[in-house]
């Protein structure tokens, strides 16, 4: 366990190293969110601050917020890392450690988390201040700890997703390429930046027949009180069937992968 | 005695497709390449083997069976009785393993961050450690450089930091992939020396692959040698020198001029400098008998007789392969 601390310790302090990076990066992710709440707040203005489709703009002020606290943890992104040590080979020096390797990412992707907990967090507190009267406390205390429950699913999905697009790089299929592709699947799908509630109901359908509205889109639902208890108990079983098919798809793989790795260049 | 690395009939084959097509929907023809071909040693605890081959011989291959990182195609290895790639994370509590061209290092943080994490990794005990860390540093003299970022270190330090955090958890086998690269001559004797010590102390067996045969040559006792992934010899030094290379160098200065009857008697004859000459003989026949007969017929002023360097040896060797 201290072995696992001490990883997610040292990719604190790496990150620390590069302190002009961390301040840009605290500084992209506040102007992010403003311009985001800000076209929310003119968008509504054009309609004098009438409820559309059932949501006012108090809602999606919340929504926004909310799907950033779910974005910070589960926003993990280590497939690059992951598919880039395969290719390159710098996987066997994961494989000459008596821990599992794909635990040793984890824990890496873990200690980027706690850093978009500064980088992330610290905007989001400044703004949610500046938002204050317009965003809604959760439902009820029971809410509450669902929510958090399904932040913890959204981190998982996050994880098992990453697993399975890095371990494609044994297949040669490039990381970057995967990566960018699918971060298009995740802003647009998941309801990162305009809630499922606006599509057009095949795109609906469609998203929540994926696993990127698990992520967003479900925990601001749940903390919103948008589903009743089935509601919740249904939205939490998809997070974990999701979980559970990404991580067997990827275990799959990984063990074809691994008995065929080639090392190349020594 | 049970031998601590037990290889048996190893081979591995890499498949390649050998053109690359521009329709990714058109299967290729898949190539195959043997890089081990049924390789069989046995390592006795408390051995230092050299590994050594040309370029492409399948060395690092084989070392990445051995630690477990690679699947043999086929054949068994078993290591201090476990098979390393079924039980990868047993066998790697066990084994220190440094690959010359790739580093274990946090590139950001100083070596004690790394060492600290290792130090997790392998459940060491406070006291342990700090004994541990104590005498790394002095040998591989660190004391200066150990809360540095290792970005700012040169290549040399960087590689002592490497052994160091190689052998922090004290590995019962070291599998050290050109270890000494980029390390100046005063480093590569002390660590020579401290691998000769913990050899010596801890009966730590090691497996060395470099193209510094000189280091070999001063720390193993005994020599594997592949080329094409196929096992060339196995052995000592010393009988490696009588296999392939039996001829010492006589290089010596008469009095007298010497008869040309006599220059043809004498093997890879040629004249030096100053009225030396130089021809070689071969300890197994009767040549030597040839010194006794030129002292007394012709009075040797000077007379020096060297052993072939080793690297000679290893070079006619390659040599002689490569034509086959």
């Amino acid at each position: 366990m201290m072995y696992f601390i001490t990883i997610v310790r040292n990719v604190i302090l790496s990150k620390w190293v590069y302190k002009f990076d961390f301040f840009l990066g605290i500084m992209e992710s506040w102007i992010e969110l403003l311009v985001h709440l800000l076209v929310w707040m003119s968008l509504f203005a054009t309609v004098n601050g009438q409820v559309v489709k059932g949501y006012s703009l108090s809602d999606l002020i919340t929504y926004t917020i909310v799907s950033r606290i779910a974005g910070m943890i589960a926003n993990t992104k280590f497939s690059l890392n992951f598919a880039d040590s395969i290719k390159t080979g710098d996987i066997s020096l994961s494989l000459i450690v008596p821990y599992s390797t794909r635990l040793i990412f984890i824990a890496k992707s873990l200690g980027n988390s706690c850093v978009n907990l500064l980088t992330v967090g610290l905007p989001l507190l400044l703004t949610s201040a500046l938002f204050e009267s317009y965003i809604q406390p959760p439902i009820s205390k029971i809410h509450f700890i669902f929510f958090l429950i399904s932040l913890f699913g959204a981190l998982m999905i996050c994880i098992t997703f990453e697993l399975l697009s890095g371990v494609l790089a044994f297949w040669k299929v490039p990381g970057d390429f995967i990566e960018w592709y699918f971060s298009i699947f995740f802003v647009l799908l998941s309801g990162s930046i305009v809630p499922l509630w606006f599509f057009p109901s095949w795109l609906n359908e469609l998203a929540k027949l994926l696993p990127f509205q698990a992520v967003f889109f479900i925990p601001a639902q749940i903390y919103m009180g948008r589903f009743n208890v089935d509601g919740i108990i249904w939205a939490l079983f998809t997070q974990l069937g999701w979980v559970l098919v990404l991580f067997i798809l990827h275990d799959i793989l990984w063990r074809r992968g691994i008995r065929n790795l080639t090392i190349l260049g020594g | 005695m049970i031998p601590i690395i037990d290889v048996k009939d190893l081979c591995k084959t890499y498949k390649y497709s050998k053109k690359w097509s521009f329709n990714p929907f058109k299967s290729k023809p898949l190539q195959r390449k043997s890089a081990v071909i049924n390789l069989t040693f046995s390592i006795y605890p408390g051995e230092i083997v050299g590994y050594i081959g040309p370029n492409g011989a399948g060395k690092s291959t084989s070392i990445k069976m051995l630690t477990g990182i690679l699947k043999p195609t086929s054949g068994t290895i078993t290591v201090s009785g476990y098979d390393p790639f079924e039980n990868r994370q047993q066998n790697a509590k066990n084994i220190g393993v440094l690959f010359g061209q790739r580093t274990q290092l946090w590139w950001d943080l100083p070596l004690i961050d790394t060492l600290e994490l290792h130090r997790y990794m392998y459940k060491l005990p406070k006291e342990e450690f700090l004994i541990q860390l104590e005498w790394l540093f002095e040998i591989l003299e660190l004391k200066k450089i150990y809360k540095t970022p290792i970005r700012q270190l040169s290549f040399g330090q960087r590689m002592r930091c490497e052994l160091a955090v190689t052998l922090l958890h004290k590995p019962s086998i070291l599998y050290l992939d050109e270890p000494t690269i980029g390390m100046d001559v005063m480093v590569k004797r002390k660590i020579r020396q401290y691998l000769l010590e913990i050899n010596k102390q801890e009966n730590v067996t090691i497996l060395l692959t470099s193209h510094d045969l000189q280091e070999i040559e001063s720390i193993c006792n005994r020599i594997i040698i592949i080329n094409r992934g196929e096992l060339l010899f196995d052995g000592t030094v010393e009988a490696l020198r009588q296999k392939y290379m039996p001829n010492s160098i006589i290089t010596l200065k008469c009095k007298h001029t010497i008869s040309n009857k006599v220059i043809n008697r004498l093997s890879n004859f040629s004249k030096l400098e100053d009225g030396y000459i130089r021809f070689t003989i071969n300890k197994h026949k009767e040549d030597s008998s040839i010194i006794s007969e030129l002292y007394r017929s012709y009075e040797v002023i000077d007379l020096k007789i060297t052993e072939p360097p080793f690297e000679d040896i290893v070079q006619t060797l390659y040599q002689e392969e490569n034509k086959k």
